[in-house]
C-alpha cells in the first residue's frame, strides 16, 4: 500500500460516524443486592451473553444495596439509573409518575406471561414493565406438630372457621410451649384476608375506608387469633418475620410465600413441612391473596433502547424462566410454563411451588401495592395490627384511630 | 515482723489493721469497678467471639460452655475428619471412604425399641445461590445402620456412611479442580496448574456427567496418561437421624445442629467436620461459601485483599506527601505559604458528608468509581500533614544550617537529614491511616460499585444483607472478628511507638 492510499483510507476511517466503529454497546442493569447479584450473574451468563454475542452487546449488572427504591429513585434523578432496572410493582405508581420508565408497549410483547401480572405492571392501557416472576401467600405447615396433636393438616377446602378450629385443637393439644399460627403484625400478610373478605385497597376516587364491614371482618379474625396465644406474633419468639417464627418447631402454621422454602432448607433441613392454599373467607367463599413482584423495566432515557429490548427479552425467555423454575429460586411469570415437570415433583419446595403458582389465580388476587403515595400508606394499618395483637388497644378503637391516621395520610 | 508487732501497744496495732483493712478494701473496690467497666466495654466483644463459633449465635438463653468449644467434642470432630478424608483439621468426605457415626437411643419402658432412621440430606446453604452448586454427599454416598449394642442409656446404634469410589481403576491419587467443561467432556485443573480431560469409566461415574459444576474439587486416579475420575471431594456429609414416638436420644457422637419434632428428629449439618469445619466452621464458610461467579475466588479473600491494598497504598501515599508537604509547610519559605496551611486545616474541619457528591462527581466523570477512585480521592489526609508540620517545626534548626553548609539541596536535606529523625511521627501517621483506610465504610459504600471491588467494611455489610436476611448471623460475627484482627495486630505490635510518636516526639523532637 502507498503512503497516500493509506492516508487517504485513514482519512476515510476518521470521517466515518463513530456509530459504525463503536458497535458495542454496554447495558447496564440495576437489581437488588443480596442474591441477586449471583442470580442475575448466572442468568447473564448463561442465557444473555449467549444469546446477544452476535449484537456485540455487553451487559453489566450493578446491584443497589440496601434501600433498593430509595437507591434506584436517586440514580434516576440523576440520571445515572441503569438502561434496565427493577421496578418493584409495590412502588410502580411514584416510579411511573416521575416519567423515567418507558412503556413497553409495541416493543415487548406481554402475551407469554401470566395476565394478572401484566395488569399489576399496566397502568392506564401502558404496559412499563415485564414480571420477572413472583410470588403469593401460602399456609405453610408443619406436619410434625399436627400430627403429635392429632389433628388433620390444612388444606384447599379450609374456610376461616375450620382453619380457626385446627389451630385452636393443635394449641390446647401441645399446651403452652407451642402456638398455633405466625401473626405478623403487617399489611402485606394481613391484607389477604382483607380481599377474602371482599374489601379493595382504594375505592374510586383513590381513598381508603378502613371502616368497611369487609375489612372490620377481617381484622376481628385476624387479630382475634392472638387470644389465648393461638397466634403469637413473631416477636414474642424473638424472630422478626413468619419464617423464623416457624423456623423454631412451636408453631403450627406460618403464612409466608416460596421465600420460606430456602430459609427453611438452611436453617431448619430437619422440619418438615407442607403447603395449602390459604383458608377461604366464611362469608365470601373465597380466598384473598397478594402478587408479589418485580418487573423488568427500561429507562426511558436510555441510549441503548434497541439492544435493552433485546436484554429484557433474553432475561425473561422461555429458557432462562425454565432454569430459575428448576433451581428453586422463584416462580416463573410466563404462563406456559405452569406444565413444567417442576410443578409435579414430590418434595416438599416443589409443592410449595405449584401452591404458590394456583393462588395467582384463586380468588381475590391483588397486586402488591401501597398506592401513589408510597409504603408509609400500610402504616397505620400495621400500626393498628400491632396495638390489637399486644392488647394495648381494642379492635375498634385501633381501627378509629387507623382510620383518622389514613385520612391524614390522604389528604397531604 | 511479727516481733515487732507484738511489740506494739493495742491501740497502734488496731490502726495497722484498720489500715490494711482499708487497703483490701480499696482493691477490691479498684478490681470490682474494672470488672464492670471490662463487662461493659469487652462483653459485648467477648460474646460475639464466642457467638461466632456456634451453629446458633441467636440461641437464648445464650450458653457459656458451647460444644464447639469443649475438647472432647473437638476431639471428635477431629477423628470424624480423619475417617471421612484423612485431614483432622478440614474434614470432608473423600471417595473410597467409611465414616461411623454413634446414636444411642432410649426408649419409654415397655416400649418396643425399633431401630431410629437415618439419612443423608442436602445442605448447601442458599445465601450463595447461584454461585458454585457444589456435589453433595447424598448423591454419592450411602447410609446403613448397624445392630443395636444394648448400654445402659439405650440402645446404641452405628450409622456408617460409606463413599465407594466411582472408578475401579488403580494408581496414583491426585486432587483437582473442575474447569469449564469441553462440550460435555469434563476438565480438570490440576495442582500444577496443567488442565488434563477426566475419563468417566464407569455407569456410575458417567451418571455424574452433568451435575458436577466447574470448581468442583474433585479426586481422579492417574493411570498412565489418563486422569479418570474417582469421585467429587464432598466438604460436608449432611446427616439426619430420627427415632420414633416414645424414644428420645440418650446421645450422638457430635451434638445436633438442629432439632425438630419433639426432639425426636436431629439434624447433623456435617458428620465429617474435622476441627476447622466444626469449631471454626463459620470462619471457613466467611471465606469459602460466597464467591465471583466468573472467577470461583472467594469474595471474602478478595474483600481483605481489597482493604489491604487500599490501607496499603493510603499509608505509601499519605507517608510521601504528608512528609513532604509538611516539611515544605514548616521550613521552606514561599509566598502564600501561610494561607495553604489555613486551607488545610480549613480542609480538616469540613465533614466529609459536605463534599460527598461533588468529590463523587469527579470521580464518576473520571471514570474512577472503583478501588483506584478511593486511593485516588484519599492520597493524603490534612490531618497527616498538620502532624508532620507540626513535627518538622520541632526539630532543631540547626540540623538544616549544617547540611546546607554541607552544599545540600532543600530536598537532599529534607531526604537525607529531615526525614530519618522523623521516624515516630511517621509511624504515628502510617498506623492512624492505616486504622481510618481499613475501618472507613462511608465513602467506599458510596463509590464501590462491582461487588468483587468492595472492602472489607463494605463486604461486610453485603453479608449482612446476605445472611443476615436469613437470620444466619454467625457468619456475619466471623466476618467482624476477622476484620477487627489486623487492626488490633497493628496497635498491639504499635502501640508504643503510637504513644510516643503521637505526643512527645512530635512535640519534643
Amino acid at each position: 500500500m502507498n503512503p497516500v492510499t493509506r492516508l487517504t483510507l485513514s482519512l476515510l476511517a476518521l470521517t466515518l460516524p463513530t456509530g459504525a466503529l463503536a458497535q458495542s454497546v454496554t447495558v447496564k442493569i440495576n437489581g437488588y443486592g443480596g442474591t441477586d447479584p449471583a442470580v442475575v450473574g448466572d442468568l447473564i451468563n448463561r442465557f444473555v451473553k449467549p444469546a446477544l454475542a452476535r449484537d456485540k452487546i455487553n451487559v453489566v449488572y450493578e446491584p443497589i444495596q440496601g434501600d433498593y427504591n430509595k437507591g434506584l429513585t436517586t440514580l434516576l434523578a440523576a440520571g445515572n439509573a441503569g438502561d434496565v432496572f427493577y421496578l418493584p410493582g409495590e412502588t410502580l405508581d411514584g416510579f411511573v409518575a416521575t416519567g423515567k420508565v418507558l412503556p413497553l408497549n409495541g416493543l415487548v410483547s406481554s402475551t407469554p406471561f401470566i395476565g394478572s401480572l401484566n395488569r399489576t405492571f399496566t397502568r392506564k392501557g401502558k404496559l412499563y414493565a415485564v414480571a420477572k416472576d413472583f410470588n403469593t401467600l401460602s399456609v405453610v405447615y408443619n406436619k410434625d406438630l399436627f400430627d403429635e396433636a392429632g389433628v388433620a393438616y390444612p388444606n384447599a377446602q379450609d374456610t376461616w372457621s375450620t382453619f380457626a378450629k385446627k389451630l385452636t385443637d393443635v394449641k390446647s393439644k401441645l399446651g403452652s410451649d407451642y402456638s398455633g399460627l405466625c401473626l405478623p403484625p403487617s399489611f402485606d400478610r394481613f391484607g389477604a384476608f382483607a380481599y377474602a373478605a371482599g374489601w379493595t385497597q382504594f375505592d374510586a376516587k383513590g381513598r381508603t375506608n378502613l371502616a368497611d364491614p369487609r375489612f372490620v371482618s377481617a381484622f376481628n379474625y385476624y387479630t382475634g387469633l392472638a387470644r389465648n396465644k393461638v397466634g403469637v406474633q413473631p416477636s414474642e419468639l424473638s424472630k422478626d418475620w413468619g419464617g423464623g417464627c416457624f423456623q423454631t418447631g412451636k408453631v403450627a402454621v406460618a403464612i409466608e410465600g416460596g421465600w420460606i422454602v430456602n430459609f427453611l432448607k438452611d436453617n431448619a433441613p430437619n422440619l418438615k413441612y407442607g403447603t395449602a392454599l390459604l383458608p377461604r373467607a366464611d362469608a365470601t367463599g373465597k380466598r384473598g391473596n397478594f402478587l408479589y413482584t418485580v418487573g423488568w423495566a427500561i429507562n426511558a432515557g436510555t441510549r441503548n433502547r434497541a439492544a435493552a429490548v433485546k436484554v429484557l427479552n433474553a432475561l425473561t425467555s422461555a429458557q432462562a424462566q425454565e432454569y430459575v423454575l428448576s433451581q428453586g429460586l422463584a416462580i416463573p411469570s410466563r404462563s406456559a410454563l405452569s406444565s413444567s415437570a417442576y410443578f409435579k415433583r414430590s418434595d416438599a419446595g416443589a409443592l410449595n411451588s405449584k401452591v404458590i403458582f394456583d393462588g395467582s389465580t384463586d380468588g381475590n388476587v391483588r397486586g402488591f401495592t401501597f398506592g401513589p403515595q408510597g409504603s408509609d400508606w400500610s402504616k397505620p394499618i400495621n400500626d393498628a395490627l400491632a396495638a390489637v395483637l399486644s392488647g394495648q388497644k381494642s379492635a375498634a378503637d385501633a381501627l378509629r384511630k387507623a382510620q383518622s391516621d389514613m385520612n391524614a395520610f390522604q389528604n397531604r | 515482723m511479727t516481733a515487732v508487732r507484738e511489740a506494739l501497744p493495742a491501740p497502734v496495732q488496731g490502726r495497722e489493721r484498720w489500715l490494711a483493712r482499708r487497703r483490701w478494701a480499696r482493691a477490691g473496690w479498684l478490681y470490682l469497678f474494672m470488672l464492670v467497666m471490662s463487662v461493659f466495654f469487652l462483653g459485648p466483644f467477648l460474646m460475639g467471639v464466642l457467638s461466632s463459633v456456634k451453629e446458633n449465635p441467636n440461641e437464648y438463653p445464650p450458653r457459656l460452655i458451647v460444644p464447639q468449644l469443649t475438647p472432647a467434642a473437638i476431639g471428635r470432630a477431629y477423628r470424624l475428619g480423619v475417617a471421612g478424608s484423612g485431614d483432622g483439621w478440614q474434614g470432608g468426605l473423600v471417595p473410597g471412604r467409611r465414616v461411623t457415626f454413634e446414636v444411642t437411643v432410649a426408649t419409654r419402658a415397655g416400649q418396643a425399641a425399633r431401630p431410629p432412621s437415618a439419612a443423608l440430606f442436602t445442605y448447601q446453604p442458599t445465601s450463595l445461590v447461584g454461585n458454585v452448586k457444589y456435589a453433595q454427599a447424598s448423591d454419592y454416598a450411602q447410609v446403613t445402620l448397624g445392630a443395636p449394642v444394648r448400654t445402659p442409656a439405650g440402645d446404641r446404634y452405628r450409622v456408617t456412611v460409606t463413599y465407594p469410589s466411582l472408578t475401579r481403576t488403580s494408581g496414583k491419587l491426585v486432587d483437582a479442580v473442575l474447569s469449564a467443561p469441553d462440550g460435555a467432556d469434563l476438565r480438570a485443573r490440576l495442582q500444577d496448574g496443567r488442565v488434563v480431560p477426566v475419563v468417566l469409566d464407569t455407569p456410575e461415574a458417567q451418571s455424574h456427567a452433568f451435575d458436577l459444576s466447574e470448581y468442583q474439587p474433585v479426586r481422579l486416579v492417574q493411570a498412565d496418561d489418563r486422569y479418570v475420575l474417582s469421585g467429587p471431594l464432598l466438604e460436608r456429609t449432611p446427616l439426619q437421624v430420627d427415632v420414633q414416638r416414645g424414644q428420645s436420644f440418650a446421645s450422638t457422637t457430635l451434638p445436633p445442629s438442629d432439632i425438630q419434632n419433639f426432639s425426636r428428629s436431629y439434624a447433623f449439618r456435617n458428620i465429617t467436620p474435622g476441627v476447622l469445619g466444626y469449631t471454626f466452621n463459620n470462619y471457613r464458610r466467611a471465606f469459602r461459601e460466597t464467591n465471583v461467579v466468573e472467577t470461583g475466588q472467594s469474595l471474602f479473600l478478595r474483600w481483605t485483599l481489597n482493604s489491604f491494598l487500599i490501607a496499603a497504598l493510603k499509608v505509601v501515599s499519605s507517608v510521601v506527601l504528608a512528609s513532604l508537604a509538611g516539611y515544605a509547610l514548616a521550613r521552606l519559605r514561599f509566598p502564600g505559604r501561610s494561607l495553604i496551611f489555613l486551607a488545610v486545616l480549613f480542609v480538616q474541619m469540613v465533614p466529609t458528608q459536605v463534599t460527598l457528591v461533588s468529590n463523587y462527581l469527579v470521580l464518576k466523570n473520571l471514570g474512577l468509581l472503583n478501588i483506584w477512585g478511593l486511593w485516588v480521592s484519599g492520597l493524603v489526609g490534612a490531618g497527616g500533614v498538620f502532624l508532620m508540620k507540626q513535627f518538622f517545626e520541632g526539630l532543631p534548626k540547626e540540623l538544616e544550617e549544617a547540611a546546607s553548609i554541607d552544599g545540600a539541596s532543600p530536598f537532599t536535606t529534607f531526604w537525607r537529614v529531615m526525614l530519618p529523625q522523623a521516624g515516630p511521627a511517621l509511624i504515628a501517621l502510617t498506623i492512624t491511616t492505616f486504622q481510618g483506610a481499613w475501618n472507613d465504610f462511608f465513602w467506599p459504600l458510596v463509590i464501590l460499585r462491582d461487588q468483587s471491588s468492595f472492602t472489607l467494611t463494605v463486604g461486610l455489610s453485603n453479608f449482612r444483607e446476605l445472611y443476615g436476611g436469613q437470620g444466619d448471623y454467625a457468619l456475619i460475627l466471623a466476618g467482624a472478628v476477622l476484620s477487627a484482627i489486623p487492626v488490633i495486630v497493628v496497635f498491639v505490635v504499635f502501640q508504643r511507638y503510637f504513644v510516643s510518636g503521637g505526643t512527645d516526639a512530635a512535640v519534643k523532637g
